[in-house]
């Protein structure tokens, strides 16, 4: 009768063995030959194994071969998914799984992902059991040699592009394929290492959803990365999914963002989410093609995005978390199974949607905490003022931001916008909005977005001198264009609501909303407060290798080691994370070398 | 959609003369507001130009009351029949210039959703409200665009970088740690002194 207790990590807040009642006698007789995981302490005498400092990253392939009993997991603790999910995926076929304790809600082997391959053999008050029938979607594509990266691209310049697929030419995988789903631009330069697809995806709005099940069709292996092409890969890829293991469900890896080119000031940057709030507050719409109210309809993406999202904690518990679109690695059959929602269009909350869904037909989110990546460029949307909100490792939400945040440090550019593209915004927004106006943007006006200040006075002067019918279709599209051309970043949905409304209702006197009470741009301000958000090449982004770089990487390593699973996690000391800085640093002679 | 402000005593003592003013100004659509009093309409009587009346849906303010309660659901019946080509009068006479722009504020909030406004809205005002009218509604259907003069230019900006610097300096670290300690090192030995 062995029996495995599990003791969460204390510092997650859940329950302790001391605060669970003992397991009872008659439920121990029940383990007679079968092995019991459990959260409960024994009333007597000491369990064949403890497994101490259980997290949302601890995995469970090594349970024994052989028949399971879980004993109140499912109440005991919200890690419950994640356990299940490994013994299911690790048992052999023909073996039982039994669930004992509260049943009275849908246990989560019970959900969609599960159907065919765990067949329900018996079900009293008590306990359920199952028995494993056949393998289940995952284990379809069993085994880490395989690997297909897919990453949907456009046709604007491919430099950054290029420092991408660089990087995953030089893992060291076995096997592997490059998939780009559309065409990148004219300098790409890995025509013959990559097969596109899905050029026939028109465009805009960008459909990033049917890119990514494209992408997910088309793969030739089981093991899927789907990346953006900002996301620059760690070195050690390979050695952090096979130290993970196999069998894993929707993953994401944490992502870092430096804004400047030191290494110093590090910022986490879109990887792995979490809804705080319910969803909406119980407001739903109409889905865009179908007679079915959904959280995620355009009426109600204002509602959505004030859900309370925070970068989730990688060791708490997988309920309303969601890998960022970013970055999934996950399983072909896996995803076949639970598709992107190609209704949805980029940044309509098509991740939150996919995540979420995820999560309720049986497939939970979590994160390979043994690598990083970086992002190339950032958004000023995703911080403010440089600070993001995170899940602490309690459950807390806490801000964070860097300590050299307001060290004056040369900064990379604020968006992944040229000089001159920023200029030809503005320049289209004058003559859409402005020709009435007595001024015109005179070319050495337009030089001057190159100053923080004066693109400021810059955009107040175009804003407060359009002009405009006050009809529905034109505001919203004033405010779009200013979103699109003047500001360069997206406007919140509820903001632009709120905007709407208070333009119909004052006219001209809601425009300050757009300038001075604009907290996008007082957000871009914050954090350029006197150099250009733009660069002239964009290999500006990138870093150059060197002795400040070295230290810088060293110091936030010191930093972030220091405060090792808050903001985030990672196994081991200062040296491991300044290993995982440094071999997730996109340099620029990534770049360079292509020119 | 061009907005039209009719004084009352232009349109007591030269009602088909403004009438055909009003076709000749909505050939030429304008986002300004135009006011047409009795001089004007005297003006043109002067010139003695020949003019159709055109054809002008009339709504007297009266009809978007229930006693003295304005009722929204009868603006928006008459907002709906409005065609893209007409011309709606709206005669609001002797009545509350407060009540008149709260009808006028929902009439555009009604318009607002729709694509196509009629050509003219014209609306007949005592002499006294209608300069008051007039601006009121000039803001009302359109953005009219305003240049800044350099100070208020100058201040919009220093309101962007202070709210900007704020934020920055928010939740920042190292140096509001240092800034904490001494505050409270200071807000201490001043408190011992006065002590």
């Amino acid at each position: 009768m062995p029996i495995i207790q599990l003791l969460h990590d204390k510092r997650l807040g859940y329950s302790s063995a001391k605060q669970l009642p003992a397991i009872p006698k008659a439920i121990l007789a029940m383990a007679k030959d079968r092995t019991m995981i459990t959260f409960r302490p024994l009333k007597e005498g000491q369990p064949a194994e403890t497994r101490r400092g259980i997290h949302a990253c601890t995995r469970f392939l090594d349970l024994p071969k052989g028949d399971l009993i879980f004993l109140n997991v499912e109440t005991d603790s919200p890690l419950a998914p994640l356990v299940l999910w490994d013994a299911v995926h690790a048992s052999c076929v023909d073996c039982t799984i039994t669930l004992v304790g509260e049943t009275s809600q849908e246990s989560f082997l019970e959900q969609a992902y599960f159907n065919g391959s765990l067949k329900v053999m018996s079900r009293d008050k008590e306990s359920i059991t199952f028995r494993k029938v056949a393998p289940l979607r995952a284990e379809q594509d069993r085994g880490l040699d395989h690997w297909t990266f897919g990453i949907p691209v456009g046709p604007e310049d491919a430099t950054l592009l290029n420092v991408t697929i660089k990087r995953i030419l030089e893992l060291d995988i076995p096997n592997k394929e490059i998939l780009l789903c559309g065409r990148p631009g004219a300098n790409f330069k890995y025509w013959d290492q990559v097969r596109i697809v899905g050029e026939d995806i028109p465009a805009p709005p960008v459909r990033i959803c049917t890119k990514k099940n494209r992408l997910v069709d088309e793969a030739k292996y089981g093991n899927l990365c789907i990346l953006h092409d900002r996301v620059f890969l760690p070195l050690n890829f390979m050695d952090a999914v096979s130290k993970f293991g196999d069998l894993y469900p929707l993953t994401a890896l944490q992502s870092l963002f430096f804004d400047d080119y030191n290494n110093l000031i590090a910022r986490r940057y879109s990887d792995y989410n979490k809804a705080t709030d319910n969803l909406t507050n119980g407001v739903t719409g109409l889905s865009k093609n179908s007679l079915v109210s959904s959280s995620f309809s355009p009426s109600v993406f204002s509602e959505l995005e004030t859900s309370g999202f925070v970068y989730g904690n990688p060791l708490r518990d997988p309920i309303n978390s969601y890998p960022t679109g970013s970055l999934y690695i996950v399983k072909k059959s896996v995803w076949q199974f639970c598709p992107q929602d190609e209704n949805l269009y980029w940044t309509e909350f098509e991740d939150v949607e996919l995540g979420i869904r995820a999560g309720s037909v049986g497939i939970p989110s979590r994160v390979n905490p043994y690598a990083f990546t970086q992002s190339l460029s950032g958004r000023p949307l995703l911080s403010f003022g440089g600070a993001v909100t995170y899940e602490n490792i309690d459950g807390r939400k806490q801000v964070y931001k860097s300590p050299f945040e307001m060290f004056p440090i040369r900064r990379k550019p604020l968006v992944k916008i040229s000089h001159q593209e920023a200029e030809k915004k503005a320049r289209l927004f004058i003559k859409k909005y402005n020709s009435r106006t007595s001024f015109t943007l005179q070319a050495s006006e337009a030089s001057t977005l190159s100053n923080s200040e004066q693109r400021c006075a810059l955009i107040a002067k175009l804003i407060y001198g359009a002009s405009f019918v006050i009809k529905e279709s034109t505001v919203k599209e004033f405010i779009d264009d200013v979103e699109k051309n003047l500001l360069l970043d997206q406007i919140p949905y509820h903001q632009k609501q709120y905007i709407l409304r208070n333009i119909v209702m004052y006219g001209r006197g809601a425009l300050h909303l757009l300038v001075e009470n604009n907290s996008e741009l007082i957000n871009q301000v914050s954090q350029r407060p006197n150099d250009s958000m733009f660069y002239e090449d964009s290999i500006e982004l990138l870093p150059r290798r060197g002795v400040a770089n070295l230290l810088g990487s060293l110091i936030s390593a010191f930093y972030l080691a220091r405060r090792n699973g808050k903001i985030f996690f990672s196994q081991k000391g200062t040296m491991a994370y300044f290993r995982i800085i440094r071999s997730s640093t996109p340099f620029r002679d990534y770049a360079e070398e292509q020119t | 959609m061009i907005r039209i402000v009719v004084t009352e005593r232009s349109y007591s003592q030269h009602a088909e003369a403004t009438l055909k003013i009003i076709g000749e100004l909505v050939e030429y659509p304008t986002e300004q507001v135009v006011i047409l009093d009795s001089n004007a309409v005297v003006r043109f009587l002067q010139q003695s130009k020949d003019l159709s009346s055109p054809s002008i849906n009339v709504t007297f303010f009266s009809e978007w009351l229930t006693g003295t309660k304005l009722e929204p659901q009868k603006i928006r019946k008459t907002a709906e029949a409005i065609d893209g080509n007409g011309i709606l009068l709206l005669d609001a006479r002797d009545n509350n210039v407060d009540d008149i722009k709260q009808a006028i504020d929902f009439f555009q909030r009604t318009l607002f959703f729709y694509d196509t406004w009629p050509r003219g809205f014209v609306i007949i005002i005592d002499d006294f409200d209608s300069t008051y009218i007039a601006q009121f509604l000039s803001e009302k259907f359109y953005i009219i665009p305003r240049s800044l003069d350099p100070t208020e230019l100058a201040n919009i900006v220093k309101e962007i970088r202070r709210k900007a610097l704020k934020q920055r300096f928010k939740q920042s670290g190292i140096l509001p740690w240092f800034a904490k300690k001494l505050y409270k090192a200071l807000r201490n030995t001043i408190n011992r002194i006065r002590r």
